[in-house]
């Protein structure tokens, strides 16, 4: 096991139906790791690696606007002036699709040449964004374990098309964690791609070592979750009783 | 009052409910005779009956997010969540509330709730509670014509003020998913898995519109992966022809 699996070897605890897979966004060629032997949209590659295992792809594996978003390419103009979502149904017209594109989230041209990707048990890498597919439970925990020493909140951004964007590029370059739904996004469900009603979380790599440490720390399942609606009621209403209680004793 | 049915096309498990804020008393309408939580009116409104609430009505944070109470020392020091294995320290759970939606302390004294087919309001934040395609579709509609993005936000606690009050005040959608949020989940408000949206009353004209223009199910999402790759490409190719001989 690596350094890098063992760091995150608490995620292996949630003994997930799909692994997590880590991406590292590279500007050189990665060493130890082989090439993908087929064109893939970008969204496809993660469930490539959910299946099949670690590979790196470079501008020539890709179909659809992948290459444009990780700025290996200059531009796509049939893309970006919105003419695709119209013709596929999912915009009225090219100008609703056209608007998309300032909003969506990029890497700087020429940083990423090479995309790696690689299931849990298969990393050689420190990825810099952790994909999770998780179920709701389980999401619940990792969600309460992103806010539990911070107290940070959470926001799920997407668009209808170019989920890729949001999943993997977003939390690369904001150090937000992000996540979004199975079925939701026209190119991932079109592509049948994450099961209907899965959660998927993309986690960067500057939010990993809190989390996993909250992970480690924190109670998965609290005890109000186990003991029913109206005894947790209860527990609530005797805490901030108590408290109420301390607070004027204590003025 | 808008006409809100095409909502009833989706056949919801549980019907959309609509929601308003108000400083007087709604007439026709019977107070709420029991007292819960927020988030819990939203199933009790499920049922199938209207019924406002003021602030005798609730349990837990709601009042102090809808400004019908001066703050809570307790709850808002944060002093709570630790007790409860949410959050590891108060300071963490201290900051969660700066940041929750609230209304502004005094303009509301009363809240109404009340199902589509019950509906005799204009309501404030329309809140689906769809499964995920629906949720899809509704999504979808938001962006049809406008192409704008999402951006759900939540915190661990509170998940109420998100879910009724965030979008009032900003006039932004927002979205949850049920049992990710500690309340809920505890609670056991509603079955897992369920997406939560609540629309804001001036995004509704827009989507109302998007629902009736737009295909609910695109022909890409029936005919399989292979169909789909084969279609995308060919309108690949169909546009960048044009575009090479533009």
């Amino acid at each position: 096991m690596s350094t890098i699996q063992k760091d995150l070897a608490i995620f292996e605890k949630f003994n997930f139906e799909i692994p997590p897979v880590g991406v590292k966004f590279l500007a050189a060629k990665p060493e130890g790791l082989k090439k993908l032997d087929k064109i893939l949209d970008f969204c496809e590659m993660l469930a490539e690696s959910q299946q099949s295992g670690a590979f790196y792809v470079a501008s020539d594996n890709f179909t659809c606007v992948g290459p444009l978003l990780l700025g290996m390419v200059d531009s796509e103009p049939v893309f970006e002036s919105g003419m695709v979502g119209p013709e596929l149904e999912v915009f009225k017209e090219a100008r609703a699709n056209q608007r998309l594109y300032p909003q969506v989230p990029r890497i700087a041209k020429g940083a990423a040449n090479y995309v790696a990707f690689a299931p849990l048990d298969k990393l050689t890498f420190e990825p810099d964004v952790l994909i999770v597919t998780a179920g709701v439970s389980q999401a619940e925990i990792i969600l309460r374990a992103h806010g539990y020493s911070s107290g940070r909140s959470w926001s799920a951004q997407g668009t209808p098309v170019m989920g890729c964007a949001w999943m993997l590029v977003y939390p690369y370059v904001t150090s937000r964690m992000n996540l979004t739904v199975g079925g939701f996004g026209f190119g991932m469900k079109a592509r049948e791609l994450f099961p209907e009603g899965m959660i998927i979380l993309s986690i960067p790599w500057d939010l990993l070592p809190e989390i996993t440490q909250n992970l480690r720390e924190m109670k998965w399942v609290p005890h109000s979750f186990t003991i029913g609606r109206d005894a947790h009621k209860a527990k609530v209403k005797k805490i901030a009783g108590d408290l109420k209680e301390k607070l004027s004793a204590g003025k | 009052m808008r006409d809100l049915s095409i909502f009833n096309k989706f056949n919801f498990e549980r019907p959309p409910v609509g929601v308003k804020f108000l400083l007087n008393k709604p007439k026709g309408i019977k107070k709420l005779d029991k007292t819960l939580a927020l988030c819990e009116m939203l199933p009790e409104a499920h049922k199938g009956e209207a019924f406002y609430a003021t602030a005798e009505d609730f349990e837990c944070v709601g009042p102090l997010v809808l400004g019908m109470v001066e703050p809570d020392a307790i709850f808002e020091s944060g002093m709570v969540g630790p007790r409860l294995g949410i959050y590891k320290e108060s300071r963490a759970n201290r900051r969660v509330y700066p940041p929750v939606p609230t209304l502004v302390k005094g303009t509301v004294r009363y809240i109404v709730f009340s199902p589509l087919d019950k509906l005799t309001f204009d309501p404030d934040v329309l809140v689906c509670t769809a499964k995920s395609d629906q949720a899809e579709i509704l999504l979808r509609a938001c962006a049809y014509t406008t192409g704008k993005m999402w951006n759900a936000k939540g915190t661990t606690v509170i998940g109420c003020a998100w879910l009724f009050i965030y979008p009032f005040v900003s006039g932004e959608l927002n979205f949850t998913i049920t049992n990710i949020g500690s309340g809920w989940k505890a609670r056991q408000v509603l079955p897992e898995g369920l997406v939560l949206l609540s629309f804001p009353y001036d995004l509704l004209p827009m989507m109302i519109e998007n629902l009736k223009d737009m295909d609910w199910v695109l022909p890409d999402y029936v005919g399989g992966r292979e169909a789909h790759n084969e279609k995308f490409q060919a309108v690949i190719e169909g546009l960048m022809k044009e575009y090479k001989a533009g």
